[in-house]
Formats: C-alpha cells, sequence, structure tokens
C-alpha cells in the first residue's frame, strides 16, 4: 500500500512538473478559471509536432464578458511580467496580444505562452496558446508568419 | 429399398474390407436406421473402430473454424484500418487548427523588421 501511495506520488508530481510549468496560466488550462466546457482545447503532443520542432502544444480558445476576460488578462500579464523577452499589444488599457519566450526548461526547451484577444461586441475573443520546443522564436515566426513569407 | 440380404452381403464386404466408399456409405446409412438384432455385431464393430478413427484423428480445424478465423481475422483488420485512419485524420484535424491558430497568432504580432526600417526611414 506504501509503495502504491509512492508510486502515484511520483506520478502525480510528474504530470504536475509536466503542466505549464510554475505558470499562472496553468489555472486558466486546468478550467480553474473558467470551466473547461465553456473552451475549446487542443492539446497536441509527441512525433507529429516534430516537423515544427515542438514537442508540445496546448491551446484555448474561448469567448467571455469583460470580468472573465480580466481574469484571464491579469494571468497572462502576470507571467510576463519577469519576462523581458516578449512581445506585447495593449489596446484600451487591454491587452489584447502577447509572445512571451518563457525561461527555458531544465533540460533546455525553448517554452512560449501566445496570448491573443479581439473584443467582438461586449465580449472578448480569447486565444491562448503553450508551446513548448526547441523551436526559437524566430522559427516560429518563419514557420507561421505568412506576411513575411 | 434394398433387401436385408443386400446389407448382410454389404456387412460382410465390409469384415473383409472389399467395400467401396459410396458401399459404407450406403451401409451406414442402413445401419442408422435399423434395429435388426442380425447387424448389432458389425454395429458395435463398425462404432467401435468409428470411436477410435475419431480419437486418433489429428487436431484439424474444421472449414466452419478457417472461415471463422479468416472472418474475424479480415473484421479485426478492417476495425484496425478504420480507426488508424480516423485518428490520423483527427490528428491532421488537430494539426490543422494549430497552424491556422499559430498563423494567425505569428502574423498579428508588429513585424519588427518593417518597424525598424520604418523608423530608420523617419530619423532620416
Amino acid at each position: 500500500m506504501r509503495r502504491i501511495i509512492i508510486i502515484m506520488s511520483a506520478l502525480l508530481s510528474g504530470f504536475i512538473a509536466m503542466a505549464q510549468e510554475g505558470l499562472y496560466v496553468e489555472d486558466l488550462f486546468e478550467g480553474r478559471v473558467i470551466p473547461q466546457s465553456y473552451m475549446k482545447r487542443t492539446f497536441i503532443s509527441g512525433a507529429s509536432l516534430k516537423p515544427y520542432g515542438l514537442d508540445t502544444y496546448k491551446s484555448l480558445e474561448f469567448t467571455v464578458g469583460e470580468g472573465a476576460f480580466h481574469k484571464v488578462e491579469v494571468l497572462v500579464i502576470r507571467d510576463a511580467d519577469d519576462v523581458e523577452d516578449k512581445e506585447t499589444t495593449y489596446e484600451d488599457g487591454h491587452l489584447t496580444y502577447a509572445v512571451i519566450c518563457l525561461p527555458p526548461t531544465k533540460n533546455g526547451k525553448n517554452r512560449f505562452l501566445c496570448f491573443q484577444a479581439k473584443k467582438h461586441k461586449s465580449l472578448w475573443d480569447v486565444t491562448v496558446v503553450y508551446l513548448r520546443g526547441t523551436a526559437t522564436v524566430g522559427d516560429l515566426e518563419k514557420m507561421f508568419n505568412k506576411r513575411s513569407n | 429399398m434394398k433387401s436385408k440380404n443386400y446389407y448382410k452381403q454389404l456387412s460382410r464386404n465390409w469384415f473383409e474390407a472389399s467395400i467401396t466408399p459410396a458401399q459404407e456409405r450406403r451401409l451406414k446409412q442402413f445401419l442408422a436406421g435399423t434395429e435388426d438384432p442380425d447387424f448389432n455385431q458389425i454395429k458395435a464393430v463398425m462404432g467401435f473402430f468409428e470411436c477410435g478413427k475419431a480419437l486418433n484423428r489429428p487436431f484439424k480445424r474444421t472449414v466452419a473454424i478457417r472461415w471463422r478465423a479468416a472472418v474475424a481475422a479480415v473484421a479485426a483488420a478492417s476495425i484496425a484500418i478504420v480507426s488508424i485512419g480516423a485518428r490520423q485524420a483527427f490528428n491532421r484535424s488537430k494539426l490543422a487548427s494549430m497552424e491556422a491558430t499559430l498563423t494567425d497568432i505569428f502574423s498579428s504580432g508588429a513585424d519588427v523588421e518593417t518597424e525598424l526600417g520604418e523608423l530608420f526611414n523617419d530619423e532620416l
């Protein structure tokens, strides 16, 4: 029984460590800020991401009112606070765009947090993406910035 | 309908192993339906041999079992192919969704090179 508890704790701690690795937005991905049923969640990991230089892709898309949007915005701003390498855009005092290069993981993997919010009447269409892999922000720009191609 | 003597003759021939397979089949059909005690001996001996043959017959899959196995294999393969196909389609759809989202994000941000170029031209 004791062995089972130890194994379960090790697995649990592993899962926690594998999540968004100590970010404020972890609460959002875990459904503690906005119920999961309100969000379109896309989680991809493994070999299919190899061509993109990534090993984890997690995205959330949802439409919320002002109050919920503010909660989400605060989490992203907190995660961006201590990071130097980031690109953010504010409109009317609200964070509407962010690409944040988070500190790499212990095994040298790059991590990015992307945020995009578009106001539609009184609601906000929000996209939050967490990326992890060997790709740099330059690689991602080359792959996905269609303006520069 | 053959006479009793005919089958008695067949029985004797059977004991002498001089009977054709068709005659043996006919004799067996007759023995299966008769209660005549004159045929008890051949019934017992033939039954003994049939039982012995069945016990010593090497295990052979019957055609029905082979068919069932073949159908099961084809069904399993079809399910595997369909599920792999569905999974690949699902993965493709997820990757397409990812590409669309990342393209939207990375194409929306400020174009650093353009901004720097504009700044440089303004200063000139």
